[in-house]
């Protein structure tokens, strides 16, 4: 092949049909762009999500166990049959209270999870639903019995406090700090008296001295945060400790950590992404349909590029004719019409880049009042310079397979059938 | 003896798929260095048929051509691609020059494919163009000039690698008397002056009878041939 010469052949023919092979370029560059648009727009709205469930979830949870469940009988009778001499097969009937539902000693699990080197803090908690009342208003509420200063340790909420403060709540007993949601709904403000009522009969006063807002709506909306031993005393559980909330130093390594806790401790865990598995896996589903949707573009682009080459292939047949005539190779007939595609989607992905990063900078930059994961008042963009690079990288993948069918085309030409054709 | 520069050696071709017809039957042509032959003969004679082989652009169906003592027929197409490159030039009659690239650029194709520099191939050029007398087309594009100076130019473009064979097919069959007239006059001229061998495929009786030997075709085969004068 000679590279030099057929590359100064791809430019010139491509540059002397650039309206067409802009038109070409152009069906890339949308592509492109929805790829940079579409993804910014979803790893953004999905980073802003695990941004703020990782705020304000613990990164593992440690449950009590729920019943140290026995066998199925299936199991036991199974190995019954195997066993030599008599066998014991309990048939009971499982009741509710038969659960332990507390974790037992719960200060000595703290310090012990706090020696682990993956833990940065561990707190101690008991949760339960309760109805919270204000004047003559109600609401159910998730309750978050905690340990204040422990709390915030674990899961830094005295920063989203609004009203009132985190300050306020440790330093007082009958203190209640409410989600934004809540205070809303109640009409409820600091220094207003509620009352808190479990379904298990336990009823107290509290006093509002704080309202914090996180941002995800169905937090701001259920969550209240009551003293431990308030919690205990409304659900009637003694000194009892539900669960233990754990943060970890890096968030992304929650499943194996959560094993290992499991492991050793014997309680049932739980990492944050676990927990959200149900987002998470929707986030998954829509970046495949996304991905689907992009390739579906970018697809149609490439068709575009192959439209305009093949034509340009018949146009130049004349020419492909006289340049094998002088003695160059089928080869370089191929690699000539490949290099205009390629260059034309290259232009494509760059022209799709700017494109993109406009509408990025665009809708960044719009007013949008949005609740529904997450709270936001701005469309949430992530721009990742991977992004630009993939679509320049796609459409140079793309370009490369649609011009494929037309270098084919172009090197199969034989001369001497077209130029038995013109001269007759 | 001297190595003949294009030799067909019973050469046949049978073209059409379907219905198939016998273009060339059993032709013997041996052409020497520096010789200037006319090929003429009615519409479908098989004298462009005949050109096409011998300058390997296409492939015999049976009997064998040799170019300056190759063997073309067990060539692969960029071996007989690199052939045509370095030995033969071709003149068509529509002077198919490249519509994008300009004079100058269409006489350095050739030279670029032979992986001569750039600058001493855009100077190879511009002699080449001067010796046909047209270096002030070498900016031109083929759409800025006439007939004859297109033809002028792919002239300058077949003879630009110094071939050792110029295939020519009708060259002045699109031109005015004038401009053929200057066309022949170049022929001649490159012929003598650089020895390369010419095979020209025409209708002109008068131009024909300048070569050192006219063969005249009927039914694909060579039925008569003449020497200059006779």
């Amino acid at each position: 092949m000679a590279p030099r010469l057929v590359i100064f052949l791809a430019l010139r023919q491509l540059w002397d049909k650039k309206l067409l092979n802009l038109i070409a370029a152009l069906g890339v560059a949308l592509g492109v762009a929805a790829l940079i648009t579409m993804n910014s727009i979803m790893q953004g709205f999905q980073m802003k999500f695990k941004g703020e469930i990782l705020k304000i979830s613990p990164h593992v949870t440690v449950y009590a166990k729920e019943l140290d469940t026995s066998a199925s009988l299936g199991a036991q009778w199974a190995r019954a049959a195997g066993a030599k001499g008599p066998v014991l097969v309990t048939v009971a009937h499982e009741q509710p209270n038969d659960r332990t539902v507390s974790i037992k000693r719960p200060h000595e699990l703290v310090h012990a999870l706090e020696r682990m080197p993956e833990v940065e803090a561990a707190c101690r908690g008991i949760n339960g639903q309760a109805i919270l009342s204000f004047g003559t208003k109600n609401t159910g509420v998730d309750m978050r019995g905690v340990d204040p200063d422990e709390q915030n340790r674990c899961t830094p909420i005295a920063g989203y406090v609004e009203h009132g403060s985190w300050r306020a709540f440790a330093g007082a007993r009958d203190g209640v700090v409410l989600g934004s949601g809540i205070a809303e709904t109640l009409g409820a403000k600091v220094g207003d008296r509620v009352t808190l009522v479990a379904p298990a009969g336990g009823a107290v006063t509290l006093d509002v001295v704080g309202v914090f807002e996180v941002g995800i709506p169905a937090v701001d909306k259920a969550r209240v945060y009551v003293n431990l031993e308030k919690a205990q005393t409304v659900l009637q559980r003694g000194s009892q400790i539900g669960r233990i909330e754990v943060r970890l130093r890096d968030p992304e390594a929650s499943e194996p950590t959560a094993r290992r806790i499991e492991a050793v401790t014997g309680y049932d865990t739980e990492g944050w992404q676990e927990a959200n598995a149900n987002f998470l896996s929707l986030f998954a589903m829509q970046n495949m349909i996304v991905g689907i949707q992009i390739a579906s573009i970018l697809t149609v682009g490439g068709f575009g590029i192959l439209a305009i080459q093949i034509m340009l292939v018949m146009q130049r047949l004349k020419d492909i004719s006289i340049l094998r005539s002088v003695g160059l190779t089928r080869r370089d007939i191929l690699f000539g019409v490949l290099i205009q595609g390629c260059l034309t989607a290259i232009v494509g992905g760059l022209t799709g880049d700017l494109l993109g990063w406009r509408i990025v900078k665009f809708l960044g930059s719009l007013k949008v009042k949005s609740e529904g994961l997450v709270k936001s008042s701005t469309f949430v963009v992530y721009e990742d310079p991977r992004f630009f690079v993939y679509g320049v990288v796609f459409a140079l993948v793309v370009g490369a397979a649609a011009s494929l069918v037309p270098a084919f085309r172009a090197a199969r030409v034989e001369p001497v059938a077209v130029l038995r054709g013109q001269v007759g | 003896m001297t190595t003949p520069v294009v030799e067909a050696r019973a050469v046949g071709r049978v073209l059409g798929e379907e219905v198939k017809q016998e273009v060339l039957k059993d032709v013997d042509l041996s052409v020497a260095p520096g010789e200037f032959v006319a090929l003429t003969g009615h519409s479908g004679s098989g004298k462009s048929t005949l050109l096409y082989l011998l300058g390997i652009l296409d492939r015999p169906t049976k009997g064998s051509v040799w170019v300056d003592g190759v063997d073309a027929g067990p060539l692969d197409d960029d071996e007989r691609a690199a052939l045509r490159n370095n030995k033969l030039g071709f003149v068509f009659q529509f002077h198919f020059l490249l519509g994008e690239f300009s004079a100058e650029e269409n006489v350095m194709i050739p030279m670029l494919r032979r992986g001569v520099p750039r600058d001493e191939a855009s100077g190879r050029a511009k002699k080449t163009l001067e010796r046909l007398g047209i270096p002030e087309l070498a900016g031109r594009r083929p759409g800025q000039m006439s007939g004859g100076q297109q033809q002028r130019v792919s002239i300058a473009r077949a003879i630009a690698n110094e071939p050792k064979l110029l295939l020519a097919d009708e060259p002045t069959g699109n031109l005015d008397s004038v401009n053929a007239a200057v066309v022949m006059e170049l022929f001649e001229k490159m012929s003598d002056d650089l020895g390369m061998a010419m095979v020209m495929v025409t209708h002109d009786n008068s131009f024909a009878a300048r070569a050192a030997r006219r063969l005249v075709m009927r039914d694909g085969r060579i039925v008569e041939e003449h020497a200059r004068g006779t």
